[in-house]
């Protein structure tokens, strides 16, 4: 079971207050019906599943019900940070001074990795 | 190889059975395989197996980073049978559950396959219709499977709590199904693939490709390259670190699932007891424990363990339909890393590297489909060619949307 901080109420709360809905950062194609059945399949479908520096969202359910990001080792379960999706999470990074080739993610990060390599 | 028997064992019980021969090798690994076959669990054992005896394929490698058989398939709760609703499954678990019928036979190891049943309860209406669907599907595709009112259940297990908070209204019970013994089936296929010339390479991690032109040339690991054509990647939990590794994406999550047994006590309990809308499944084993399987943690994990939220959640509900388990210790309790799907449905399939296969996405339920996975992954490597069982099970059914969607179907019971 986690402990984590909540963006939100800036506290310490307890894991089964949320649920996790899976990898953050993933951008949903703003036309569905135009991207190709591949494009769709990757993004509904395929994780990046990271052993490491995993970024996911949690939600609230049994309070304020809102989303935030969340950064966790998958290896020991230790949260990094967590944030809100209007938060900077390049700097984010920066601060906790992840390298980038440690990120293994299938959406919007990857285009952000690439740049930097 | 000793082939075991009454004679080999009265023999051997002279010597205080400390003279019993290693059951397989432990070889260095060669510079070139016709196929290897990464992680050692259960299937890939299988398959290695399947390769030798069935296609005569034996320059092949097991590679295994820790010990064979130390993965899900060492910490799985044994539930074996076939009642999925979905053609597509049905055709792949019931091949597995007629391969399980005679294994020990063909493997000359006793897998203690005991054929119990497994019993699913209904405790309201909507559960009863959702299994006169289901169960009606199954007996179309050929599998054993009954319909049991509360009467029948309670004389099957007469310990449960018909009137509880849960009330059950009927169940639906497969005959065939049953248990297993896990490390069994692990160390019979490796004994039996060992013979016919299958190299098992313990404590050897694999680390990368070599991939040419979109080929795949060869394997690095840890213990030193080793070359091949074919590569069959069968690593549960860890098949998404294995991919990165040759460039391509998977449709999985790896999260943990736990499961917990009991002290052991006489025998009260002769089947295996499942309900999805309580999640609870409960065995007894050989040993006296109760076997009780929970469930999975939300998150991504590579931890190898899950979270305390999960076993309290399942109590309540044992205690409801077993009350004499209120006074029960439970001695010990474990996780293992599932590689899920969305549709709850494995993957067998070619990836986007020539000569390299993929068998995983079996998440919370692949024990039971260890036979029949390795059996059609070793016909697919061999003829390079997906076996036509195996088919429906490609990558490719995310993109044009062909789903086996077994998760309701499936649901708890793994
Ligand atoms: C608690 C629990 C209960 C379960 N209950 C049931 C049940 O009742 N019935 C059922 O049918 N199924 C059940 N399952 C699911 C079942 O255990 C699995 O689906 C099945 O055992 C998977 O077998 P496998 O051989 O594919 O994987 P594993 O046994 O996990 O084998 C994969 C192997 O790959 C190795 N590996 C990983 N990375 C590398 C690398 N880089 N190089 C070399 N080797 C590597 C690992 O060390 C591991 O040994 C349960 C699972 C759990 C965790």
């Amino acid at each position: 079971m986690l402990y984590v901080r909540d963006p939100y109420l800036n506290e310490m709360r307890d894991q089964t207050e949320y649920h996790i809905r899976s990898e953050a950062h993933k951008a949903r194609p703003l036309e569905p019906s135009k991207v190709s059945d591949k494009d769709w399949g990757d993004y509904i479908f395929f994780f990046a599943n990271t052993k490491g520096i995993h970024f996911e969202r949690w939600v609230n359910f049994t309070g304020h019900r809102k989303w935030f990001n969340v950064i966790r080792n998958t290896v020991t379960d230790e949260i990094l940070a967590t944030y809100r999706p209007d938060e900077d999470v390049k700097k984010i990074i920066a601060d906790l001074g992840i390298d980038k080739k440690d990120i293994k993610v299938s959406g919007v990060l990857k285009k952000l990795k690439k740049k930097s390599s | 190889m000793t082939k075991f028997n009454i004679f080999s064992l009265i023999k051997n019980s002279l010597s205080y059975h400390e003279n019993w021969e290693q059951h397989w090798r432990s070889p260095e690994p060669k510079k070139e395989y016709d196929i290897v076959i990464v992680g050692g669990g259960g299937h890939g054992l299988a398959t290695a197996y399947y390769l030798a005896s069935e296609f005569g394929i034996t320059n092949v490698a097991v590679l295994e980073k820790g010990w064979i058989g130390g993965g899900n398939t060492g910490r799985n709760t044994t539930i074996i049978r076939s009642n999925y609703m979905w053609d597509e499954s049905a055709k792949i678990y019931e091949h597995s559950l007629k391969l399980f019928e005679g294994l020990s036979q063909e493997l000359n190891y006793n897998i203690m396959f005991s054929q119990r049943g497994v019993l699913n309860l209904a405790h309201n209406v909507h559960d009863l219709q959702e299994m006169s669907r289901r169960g009606t599907a199954i007996k179309l595709n050929g599998i054993d499977t009954t319909f049991l009112n509360p009467e029948q259940i309670k004389e099957k297990v007469p310990l449960i709590n018909l009137n509880g908070r849960y009330p059950i209204l009927g169940g639906l019970f497969q005959p065939r199904a049953g248990s297993a013994r896990h490390d069994a089936v692990a160390w019979g296929y490796a004994r039996s693939a060992d013979k016919l010339g299958v190299d098992i390479i313990q404590n050897c991690e694999v680390q990368g490709f070599d991939i040419k032109n979109g080929k795949v040339q060869g394997v690095k690991t840890t213990r030193g390259n080793i070359k091949t054509k074919k590569v069959g990647i069968v690593c549960a939990g860890h098949s998404s670190v294995i991919a990165d590794m040759a460039g391509f994406n998977l449709p999985l999550e790896t999260v943990p699932l736990q499961a917990l047994v009991s002290e052991p006590i006489k025998p009260v309990l002769d089947t295996v007891v499942m309900s999805n809308a309580v999640h609870v499944y409960l065995s007894q084993s050989d040993k006296g424990e109760l076997v009780i399987g929970a469930g999975t943690d939300e998150f991504v994990s590579y931890s190898q363990r899950g979270s305390f939220d999960v076993i309290e959640h399942i109590m309540p509900p044992i205690i409801e339909l077993f009350p004499f388990t209120s006074r029960l210790r439970q001695l010990r309790q474990w996780g293992g890393m599932t590689d899920c799907t969305t549709d709850r449905s494995p993957i067998i399939s070619k990836t986007p590297v020539d000569g390299i296969m993929i068998n995983c996405g079996w998440g919370t339920g692949g024990f039971k489909a260890t036979a029949g996975s390795g059996n059609v992954f070793a016909s697919s490597l061999a003829k390079g060619e997906m076996h036509p069982i195996a088919q429906p099970f490609s990558i490719d059914r995310h993109y044009d949307g062909y789903l086996i969607d077994e998760a309701a179907a499936a649901g708890v019971a793994h």
